[in-house]
């Protein structure tokens, strides 16, 4: 008998070492806080991510968003991940709409267009915003005119990341992992590839790569690792979770890396300063504030529901990370080209391809 | 007492009910360590998809698809052959039915639909000969064979999908919707009234549900009521002796990795033409592979299957409720999960104690060796 005791004893044993190694940041998530503060809050907004948080770029930035505004307009915020399988997507969208209350209800990504697109008429006095990607506003069959939908001109923020890979490199070479081979993708590395020839390089020396998936770090290493082996000394991750692993590539290889979404060096710097030191820049696509802005706007009643709005450079919607690493690494030259190039842009005297036409 | 436990299916279940409570009380402690709001969260877990009538469809959607995948795996673990061919049989599956759906023109919705069924099945047959063939004949490690098939059908998977299947213009990498008139319809007849309209509005239950209960009384028959099945049990229980007996052993593999395939082509079909309704990129995560934890759970008997499944699926969607609806982290909604997989697919749990039961009152007439019930603990080797 005393032997089972023993048994017993040990398991409660691990699951207390179990339970000890999780990450205790949940006590600081902005989920809990929600509860306390539930009667004053100016407006409730849930905040639906099709991913997970932890990524470093795209979801984690759209949280922040939502943090800020939590902190700044005394909104409530939840925040529900709905994990890394498509197949949950659907309904824990469903799921929110309908179990959770909410005056908005915040999710991103084109793979959740059209989910909402059906969605959003069923609910006709709740409030939708999406990010990334619109709804389509022409569809006669449904009616999203409770949807406000942002995107970003990545073609914009990319030409910039591509103009300054293409000064910076020294072998003439550069590469870029894309997620997967889709047209939001693509708007990243149209813009990325055109900044790059117009600052000397050829086209073929600009290596194109989809790593397929957002969540496979390893895989996107083992591309970066090609690249830079192909004589590539600086690769750009337009990749999500996936890309954390091109800095590693990048570390490994002591060869440059652009990140994407967030100002990535300085998020990775808290955790690992050399791998950091290996991100020149990012181009970020600042979802945090755009949504920020949305939240602050639909607060004042003036957010514009039912259309959709497209954030470039003008618009601080994307933009290069000018943080302490560009400008260790950076030589001046290369910066007053640089914004100069960025001053032209603005100007319009560049126009950046795109494949949303 | 001594007499309820000679019956072996009281013992079955007595043992199930134990190794849950374990599990759930362990899953609790865990969940009293890491939440802030323990009792919500695991409130959310137990009753969560009984609570809502849509979180109630996820759940039966999901089990759908665990069924047949756990009938697949039972199949072919039955006969000893430790086959993971599942995921890569239900991704083809998936990939054909979704196909024949789009691009074959058959006018008729009921053709099509069927067409597209079958397609799938015998693509998870045809899917299943071939590490069956090396296996017999070759002697391949059907581990190895099958892991590096399922690679290959994942692949092509991504390739057609990708370059083939892909509408110009798509946002993501996905095929288009399956046209509605040719997505097959809810399991409630339409002259349900009310209850249609809320099965198919809030739900996904198609009518794969009934071909789910088809397959698991084919399964059983095939395995019980037919020679294919007693010499595929035979070949499970002791395979030199099967081959001493006279029985082909090659060809019973063979057709044991087959018609495993047929069922995890139906999973497969179930997720294109059921859940989704379109082909996308990543549609299986591995659901291949939670075919073993439901035929492990079920004994790999036809007939226990849709329990296991739907025990399972409520286990799976309560998770996902817990995670979306609490602050319980994902890992930590895992590790609940896997603790109580863990303990209800330890086979010893009971007859363990129920040994010391017997030898304490003396008995020895042989209740502790059928204490492992027809189809017992033969998962694995």
């Amino acid at each position: 008998m005393s032997k089972k005791l023993y048994v017993l004893v040990g398991l409660m044993v691990i699951v207390a070492m179990l339970a000890g190694c999780a990450p205790k940041p949940e006590a600081a998530a902005p989920e809990v806080v929600e509860e306390a503060a539930a009667p004053e809050c100016t407006l409730k907004i849930v905040n639906l991510i099709n991913g997970v948080q932890g990524d470093k770029s795209f979801f984690d930035s759209a949280v922040r968003g939502t943090t800020k505004a939590e902190a700044d307009y005394g909104v409530c915020v939840k925040v529900i991940e709905a994990g890394i399988d498509p197949a949950k997507w659907q309904p824990a969208l469903e799921d929110a709409a309908a179990n959770e209350d909410y005056d908005i209800l915040i999710i991103g990504t084109w793979q959740m267009t059209e989910f909402l697109q059906t969605l959003a008429q069923d609910y006709p006095d709740k409030k939708f915003m999406i990010y990334d990607a619109p709804v389509n506003y022409d569809d006669p069959d449904t009616d999203v005119s409770n949807v406000y939908s942002v995107s970003y001109k990545q073609n914009e923020g990319s030409y910039l990341a591509g103009y300054y890979a293409g000064l910076m490199t020294e072998t003439g070479i550069i590469g870029v992992v894309g997620g997967q081979d889709i047209p939001v993708i693509n708007d990243f590395i149209v813009g990325y590839k055109q900044g790059a020839m117009d600052a000397g390089l050829d086209e073929a020396n600009v290596i194109i790569q989809y790593a397929g998936s957002w969540n496979d770090p390893a895989k996107g290493k083992e591309i970066a690792l090609a690249m830079y082996q192909q004589g590539a000394d600086i690769v750009f991750q337009v990749a999500g979770g996936t890309g954390v692993g091109v800095f590693e590539a990048a570390k490994e290889m002591d060869k440059w890396a652009i990140g994407v979404d967030s100002d990535q060096a300085t998020i990775i710097e808290e955790t690992d300063p050399d791998q950091a030191a290996r991100i020149l820049t990012s181009m970020m696509k600042n979802v945090d504030n755009s949504l920020y802005r949305a939240i602050g706007l639909a607060l004042e009643g003036n957010l514009g529901y039912g259309a959709a709005e497209a954030l470039g450079v003008d618009e601080g919607g994307v933009g290069l990370a000018y943080n302490k690493f560009f400008d260790e690494n950076t030589p001046d030259d290369v910066k007053a080209q640089l914004e100069q190039v960025q001053q032209d842009l603005l100007d319009g005297k560049i126009t950046v391809d795109t494949v949303f036409k | 007492m001594r007499k309820i436990f000679a019956n072996a299916a009281v013992r079955e279940f007595i043992r199930i009910v134990l190794a849950v409570s374990i599990a759930l009380l362990l899953g609790l402690i865990v969940t009293l360590l890491v939440s802030e709001d323990p009792w919500g969260a695991y409130k959310a877990f137990l009753l969560g998809p009984l609570s809502k009538f849509n979180r109630f469809g996820d759940w039966i959607e999901e089990s759908i698809t665990l069924i047949f995948v756990g009938l697949s795996v039972a199949i072919v673990f039955k006969a000893k052959q430790f086959s993971l061919a599942a995921e890569g049989q239900l991704i083809l599956g998936a990939l054909v039915s979704g196909s024949v759906i789009l691009f074959v023109p058959i006018e008729s919705a009921f053709l099509r639909i069927t067409v597209a069924v079958l397609a799938a099945a015998a693509v998870g047959f045809i899917w299943g000969v071939i590490p069956g063939y090396l296996k017999a004949y070759l002697d391949a490690n059907e581990i190895v064979s099958t892991l590096m098939l399922n690679a290959i059908a994942l692949k092509m998977y991504d390739y057609f999908l990708t370059y083939h299947i892909k509408p110009e213009g798509a946002g993501y990498t996905a095929s288009d919707f399956l046209p509605k008139a040719y997505q097959v319809p809810s399991f409630m007849p339409k002259f349900a009234g009310n209850l249609y309209e809320m099965f198919s509005k809030q739900t996904n239950i198609t009518h794969f549900l009934y071909i789910m209960i088809a397959a698991c009384v084919i399964g059983w028959f095939l395995m019980y009521r037919t020679p294919f099945g007693y010499e595929l049990r035979m070949i499970g229980a002791n395979i030199k002796f099967a081959r001493y007996g006279g029985i082909n052993t090659k060809q019973v593999i063979v057709l044991a990795f087959a018609i495993s395939g047929i069922f995890a082509g139906l999973a497969g079909a179930h997720l294109a033409q059921g859940i989704h309704n379109k082909l996308i990129l990543n549609i299986s995560m591995g659901l291949g592979f939670e075919g073993i934890v439901v035929a492990t759970m079920a004994r790999n008997n036809p007939l226990f299957v849709p329990l296991s499944g739907l025990a399972y699926g409520y286990l799976r969607a309560g998770a996902d409720i817990m995670e979306r609806s609490s602050d319980m982290s994902r890992e930590m909604v895992l590790v609940v999960q896997a603790l109580i997989i863990l303990l209800v697919s330890a086979e010893g749990i009971l007859p363990v104690i129920q040994q010391r039961v017997n030898l304490n009152n003396g008995k020895g007439d042989g209740v502790g060796t059928a204490a492992v019930p027809e189809g017992g603990s033969d998962v694995i080797q």
